[in-house]
């Protein structure tokens, strides 16, 4: 399975992978991504990785298995 | 559906986005993004921030290689530009000579700063836009004692918070009575613009450009309609963008001084094959009101609504609270939804650095400006989209009127 991956040093909390991807990343009380299920199914890596896209600042990536 | 092509006009952020949601969403067909810089699709929004300060290369900034972008089946023409477009052959003309065929057509050509300035000095005044606008403004920057910017908008106070970082003294002039005019109320808009005079910066309204001083060529001075000239060896003019759309106009598609104008669901009036993302166009909101956003944000929303029409034949309509931030003299500032047709204003706190303002209309949220306080933004941000009722938001309930 894929994983999710965020660095914490980049995130800045634009929460653009919340709006995108409510079922996989929420936002901390600190205003950083908490990821909600790293592991991915296939059917999950669309919806994923348009997460990663509408990130401003690259702060997610997808692991291969 | 194999036998479609798909010809995106542009190749920055928005072309690039609808070529990969249209490959996320099962279009089989072949995709050409034809874009007029040489660069592959690179991002925007550090050009104002971070490049201007730190050495940040152009590698850096892209977003998608070419070798990365021929793996998803997307291919890429740099250094060109479409000339010339026939709606009813479904035919371009580019400027390396070549005609090429498309089923469907995505105007995706941005917008270009514009500059009222036909007489300014040809060194010292600059506009920001591509990449190369900001490497120039750099280095220039990095040399400067008077900075002037031209224009209180996001991106001429981003400008300012970058030169002021870099030790200059910086000036902002507006020619409207308010800064930020275009996106936010009055009360708003001064809060947001203190966090720019509390770091020094010189923020001053009513304050019309009328010319510029230099010596042979070079500036020395900006020239104000009340005889004021103010000292700069760089001025930088941020009064808002065209659209790029000359090319689509004279194909006689339907485009206004805002850009191409397209429905709810990306397609352009009246048009069956031709749909616009980003910058260049006007989308139709649910009042039949078109609006440009000019944000990073939208353009990634655009991009999703319209390949899953142009590939399912499905009439899908942006769902989010358009999103835009602004990161200034340490701080970031988020614009979610609509400001300017509120009927009710709410400020729950005033102090620059925790502003929370908030818009309705008709008792419903439809906007809001916050500085920092992520989690708040995101709450807002789904509480707009949703057009939920202020009685049913607390912050709105306990914040004065």
């Amino acid at each position: 399975m894929s994983r999710v991956v965020a660095d914490m040093t980049k995130c800045q909390g634009y929460a653009n992978c919340v709006v995108t991807a409510p079922d996989h990343f929420d936002l901390g009380e600190d205003g950083k991504v908490r990821v909600l299920s790293q592991a991915l199914a296939d059917d999950q890596l669309t919806v994923v990785r348009e997460a990663i896209d509408a990130c401003p600042v690259a702060a997610l990536r997808l692991e291969a298995p | 559906m194999s036998g479609d092509r798909v010809l995106i006009a542009g190749a920055s952020l928005a072309g690039l986005r609808t070529a990969q949601a249209l490959r996320r969403t099962g279009f089989s067909g072949s995709i050409t993004m034809v874009g007029k810089e040489l660069h592959a699709p690179y991002d925007r929004p550090p050009l104002s921030k971070e490049v201007l300060t730190k050495d940040v290369s152009a590698s850096q900034v892209i977003l998608c290689s070419t070798d990365d972008l021929r793996g998803q089946g997307i291919d890429l023409i740099t250094g060109v530009e479409i000339t010339d477009v026939d709606l009813s052959d479904r035919t371009v003309t580019c400027s390396d000579g070549n005609s090429r065929g498309f089923t469907e057509l995505v105007a995706a050509t941005g917008a270009r700063p514009h500059q009222p300035f036909a007489d300014a000095p040809r060194t010292g005044v600059f506009t920001l836009r591509t990449l190369q606008d900001a490497l120039s403004l750099r280095s220039a920057l990095a040399k400067a004692h008077n900075v002037v910017i031209i224009g209180a908008g996001f991106i001429g106070l981003e400008i300012a918070s970058a030169a002021r970082s870099l030790g200059g003294h910086v000036t902002v002039l507006e020619a409207a009575p308010a800064p930020l005019a275009r996106s936010l109320p009055t009360a708003v808009a001064r809060a947001v613009t203190s966090l720019a005079t509390r770091s020094g910066v010189d923020v001053r309204c009513d304050a019309k450009v009328i010319g510029f001083t230099r010596q042979v060529d070079e500036l020395r001075g900006v020239c104000l309609a009340d005889g004021t000239v103010l000292a700069a060896d760089v001025a930088v003019v941020g009064v808002g963008v065209q659209p790029c759309v000359g090319w689509l106009e004279a194909a006689g598609a339907p485009v206004d001084r805002m850009g191409l104008l397209c429905d709810a669901t990306g397609r352009a009036l009246e048009h069956q094959h031709l749909w616009g993302v980003g910058d260049a166009c006007a989308w139709l909101g649910a009042d039949g009101i078109a609006r440009r956003h000019e944000h990073w944000t939208t353009i990634g929303d655009q991009a999703k609504v319209v390949a899953q029409n142009l590939t399912h034949r499905s009439r899908r309509q942006l769902t989010s609270a358009p999103y835009a931030w602004s990161d200034q003299f340490g701080h970031k500032i988020h614009i979610i939804g609509e400001a300017n047709d509120a009927d009710e204003v709410r400020i729950l706190s005033r102090e620059p650095t925790t502003l929370t303002a908030m818009f309705a209309r008709q008792g419903h949220l439809t906007g809001a400006c916050i500085v920092d306080q992520a989690p708040l933004a995101l709450k807002l941000r789904r509480w707009i989209a949703s057009s939920t009722p202020v009685c049913d938001i607390p912050p709105w309930q306990h914040s004065a009127a």
